[in-house]
């Protein structure tokens, strides 16, 4: 079903048109705006040498809320539900349907090539903000651990967020719709309510693996937080990304789909 | 298309129908396509694209069966390495060149490193694109990116070709390369399937024609017999010129013009024959030998859907 040269051809490719067009640039521009909102922290502190700010503490006010609860939502809801949506959009699904390569191939290498896409923007702009937030403190191992948490937090948040935009987009015609109401809808309401609720949203297991906070400072992010152990976090993403992924593979294999009127 | 069954058959539908909710699509299509070239004439909306995107895999019939080289289309994505399409909509990546576009396609077909660059290659030099090939597909014109799609469907060198509309936006002298090139295809003892809702584009290409209207087959068999069916249907031919009285009494004498309607607010005679060739060549005639200037000269009714509307006694 899957073959690994069709899965190379087609990732590469879709890899290549995905980071050229003016989405990614956009997106990757405003991944930095925590990073310019330090910057200019850091000049003011500097200015003010009277002022303590503490940057540790500004990371997981603003940074961390701006990653993990918001932008890496937003931006797997374009690139995961664009999976398939574009291609239907664009009407060039069908170059792909009439070609030898397996519906699977096309879904999986297309999903690999937009999550690679969304994990580089959410890195880089992740990995500059740290750098910039806890400056003085880089070279202590526990602010390095905590730096790998949050790259390994926000990459299985792309995979599972990802994934399951891939699977709106498969069998929804307002995919973004539905998706910006459960990101920001369902998943900002039901994160924050006791027991088992909140385990039926992916930002639970994504705040369930981050650190509650940096030494004396809290966070929005652990707000109630009652959280899942790391081991059943990390397979629970890993599990809704395989589900989401296959089911949309199954989707993909079911449906047809008209890419214009009936002539 | 045939109507028996042969060995060599290498499309086989059977009682094919599809509809788009309470819209019929197609209507118990039943056709064998041979080697050759087969051309599917009909009006917009006649059911030829769906027709095709069912060969083609893209949509999957409500009733009926169809195969390709005896085996069922939808789901069946290696048979698409013997079979090339050519899609009826402008649709094209947007940030890639048309030589990205094309290599993409040779190593989805399973050709690999200098096999899917040659590939590519051949493909783009045959509709003429070599030299714009480095440029982004955005930038092509419309003609350029029909071409660039009949490259894509011939990359892999297919058994059967299917062409929607492939002449669509293409300019008059790749018109007549991309017709040789189908011809070609037809010499190489190869299918292609070819639909047009332009009677001349057809004719250009194959004597074979099925005639599609609202959804069924209306006839098939050689072009000569529909040709003479057209010629045979009153045409309308409206002409606005300075001595329409003039043009209208040399007109009347000839047999072929059954009646004409006179229009003075406008200087303009509506001419019905039944004779379109005879009334033309009739008509420069008196222009010419006459001095008459002509602002205008339409036939309103020269179209498809006026010859099914005559075919079909409406």
């Amino acid at each position: 079903m899957i073959n690994g040269y069709d899965i190379k051809t087609l990732f590469f490719f879709f890899f290549k048109v995905g980071i050229r067009a003016k989405r990614a640039k956009l997106f990757f521009i405003v991944s930095f705006i925590p990073a310019v909102i330090f910057i200019i922290v850091r000049i003011v502190s500097l200015l003010k040498p009277e002022s303590h700010y503490p940057f540790s503490a500004l990371f997981l006010q603003i940074g961390g809320v701006f990653y993990f609860q918001m932008f890496i939502q937003f931006l797997c809801l374009f690139y995961g539900s664009s999976v398939l949506t574009d291609e239907v959009d664009n009407k060039t699904l069908v170059y792909l349907t009439t070609s030898p390569v397996s519906k699977a191939s096309i879904i999986t290498s297309k999903f690999m090539a937009h999550t690679l896409i969304s994990a580089v923007i959410i890195t880089s702009g992740l990995l500059v903000s740290f750098i910039i937030s806890n400056f003085s403190n880089l070279l202590k191992v526990v602010y390095l651990g905590r730096l790998g948490v949050f790259l390994g937090a926000a990459l299985l948040a792309v995979l599972a967020y990802s994934s399951l935009f891939t699977l709106m987009g498969t069998f929804m015609k307002k995919s973004i719709l539905v998706g910006l109401f459960f990101v920001f809808g369902w998943e900002a309401i039901a994160q924050f309510l006791h027991g088992a609720t909140q385990k039926l949203t992916i930002i639970h297991y994504i705040k369930s693996l981050l650190p509650a906070g940096f030494p004396g400072t809290q966070s929005l992010l652990v707000f109630r937080l009652q959280p899942s152990s790391t081991t059943e976090a990390i397979i629970t993403l890993l599990f809704l990304t395989l589900l989401f992924l296959t089911v949309s593979i199954v989707i993909f294999y079911k449906k047809e789909f008209t890419l214009s009127d009936q002539d | 298309m045939e109507s028996n069954t042969n060995t060599d058959t290498v499309l086989k539908a059977e009682k094919l129908s599809k509809w788009y909710g309470n819209i019929l699509g197609i209507s118990e299509i039943s056709v064998h396509v041979k080697p050759g070239i087969q051309g599917l004439l009909g009006p917009n909306g006649a059911g030829k694209s769906t027709f095709l995107k069912i060969a083609s895999g893209q949509l999957k019939q409500n009733l009926g069966k169809i195969s390709v080289f005896g085996e069922p289309v939808f789901n069946n994505h290696t048979l698409f390495s013997r079979i090339g399409f050519c899609p009826e909509h402008d649709s094209y990546y947007k940030d890639i060149t048309g030589w990205e576009f094309m290599t993409f396609l040779a190593k989805c077909h399973g050709f690999k490193g200098k096999k899917a660059v040659d590939m590519a290659g051949a493909s783009l030099e045959r509709v003429g694109m070599t030299e714009n090939a480095q440029k982004p597909i955005s930038a092509f014109s419309l003609g350029m990116r029909q071409r660039l799609k009949v490259a894509s469907s011939i990359v892999h060198n297919p058994e059967l070709l299917i062409l929607d509309e492939p002449l669509r936006g293409v300019d008059p002298l790749w018109r007549v390369k991309i017709i040789k090139l189908i011809k070609e295809f037809e010499k190489e003892g190869k299918t292609v399937i070819v639909s047009s809702h332009i009677l001349p584009e057809i004719e250009a290409m194959t004597n074979n024609i099925t005639l599609i209207h609202q959804g069924k087959i209306f006839a098939h068999g050689d072009i000569q017999e529909i040709r003479s069916l057209i010629d045979t249907h009153p045409h309308q031919v409206s002409i606005q010129c300075k001595k329409p009285r003039l043009a209208a009494k040399k007109l009347i004498r000839h047999d072929f013009v059954l009646n004409i309607h006179f229009d003075d607010t406008e200087n303009k005679i509506v001419i019905k024959t039944n004779n379109r060739e005879s009334f033309f060549d009739t008509m420069m005639k008196i222009i010419v030998e006459n001095g008459i200037e002509v602002d205008e000269m339409i036939s309103p009714d020269d179209n498809l859907q006026a010859v099914f509307d005559y075919l079909i006694g409406r």
